[in-house]
């Protein structure tokens, strides 16, 4: 109905998804190297909790880490590109089973 | 055609429909190692039921053959037994995957039990085993009934992508349990069960494969 409030069922992220959206916040569209804040602001996530996943994303290899200080910037590697892949073709197949993860 | 000539046909069927369950169960539990989800693991573990209770049945089917045994031994015989046991533990781990998180009492009442319109079936209640069997096959497809509503439910209201084929491979899973319940007295209705069982699978498969091989 116009005008009303649309209530949808909201669901706590799993890991792999919040993971995930830090990739595609990292994983810009015009392939340009992005800032901290724009990446936890994308993220949707508080600082505490975004900063130990970034590292913990950095150390392993998927997202990798330029420049020091307020220069600091964020691209997606190779293998970060690889991870967001394999995530949208599983959810693909759970969705196509209908079991929402 | 002789009706034990059905046989190693409806063998075979059998054989590719558990090499099909095998890849489905491998693709479902890479999937849940990597999303960590227990739908998905409860998703993996039944396709891998699906898959020892075909190759089970396969082995029996074959021994059958060698050894010429007749047709309705054939069907209460204890390989025939432990496919039934090994495809409702599958549908009975399937049904969880979907009743996670949702509330029991919906579940429960598809599981009622209704009376046999077929009278043809009432004869085959005068041996215990039979009727184990066909206790088996009732309580498989009344899993599987409910797991064909929150299939449909969720495809009527996402249309995820490939959701359709799956949907349509389930029902035809469904129709071939009842085959099984209602008219398995003969080679020709083995065959016809496990053909529609392998289109069952086959479109399983299929929709699977297309989303993993993107």
């Amino acid at each position: 109905m116009e005008g009303k409030l649309k209530v949808t069922k909201e669901r706590y992220r799993s890991r792999v998804s919040i993971i995930v959206d830090v990739l595609k916040a990292v994983e810009s569209e015009d392939n340009e190297d992005q800032r901290l804040t724009h990446i936890m602001s994308k993220a949707n996530l508080p600082y505490n909790r975004f900063s130990s996943i970034l590292s913990d994303l950095v150390s392993k290899g998927l997202i990798a880490e330029k420049g020091s200080g307020e220069k600091k910037s964020y691209a997606l590697t190779p293998k970060g590109k690889k991870y967001v892949q394999e995530y949208e073709k599983f959810k693909k197949l759970s969705e196509a089973f209908g079991l929402n993860i | 055609m002789a009706p034990n000539a059905f046989l190693p046909i409806a063998t075979f069927v059998n054989l590719v429909s558990a090499v099909f369950t095998l890849i489905i169960w491998y693709t479902a539990y890479k999937a849940f190692r990597f999303l960590g989800s227990v739908k998905m693991l409860f998703l993996s573990i039944s396709f891998l039921l699906f898959s020892l209770g075909l190759f089970s049945q396969t082995f029996y089917a074959t021994a059958a053959l060698v050894e010429s045994i007749a047709l309705p031994r054939l069907f209460v015989g204890e390989g025939y037994l432990l496919y039934s046991i090994l495809m409702l533990a599958g549908y009975m781990v399937l049904a969880f995957a979907y009743s996670i998180g949702e509330v029991g009492a919906a579940a429960l009442s598809v599981f009622a039990y209704r009376k046999n319109p077929f009278n043809s079936v009432t004869r085959l209640f005068l041996n215990f085993r039979v009727f184990f069997e066909y206790g088996v096959q009732v309580f498989s497809a009344a899993l599987l009934l409910y797991v064909l509503v929150k299939v449909y439910e969720e495809y009527f209201s996402r249309k995820a992508s490939y959701a359709a084929p799956i949907a349509v491979g389930l029902t035809l899973l469904f129709i071939q349990l009842l085959v099984r319940i209602f008219d398995l007295d003969s080679a020709f209705d083995y065959l016809f069960a496990s053909i529609i069982q392998l289109a069952g699978f086959a479109l399983i498969f299929y929709a699977v494969w297309k989303v993993n091989s993107k």
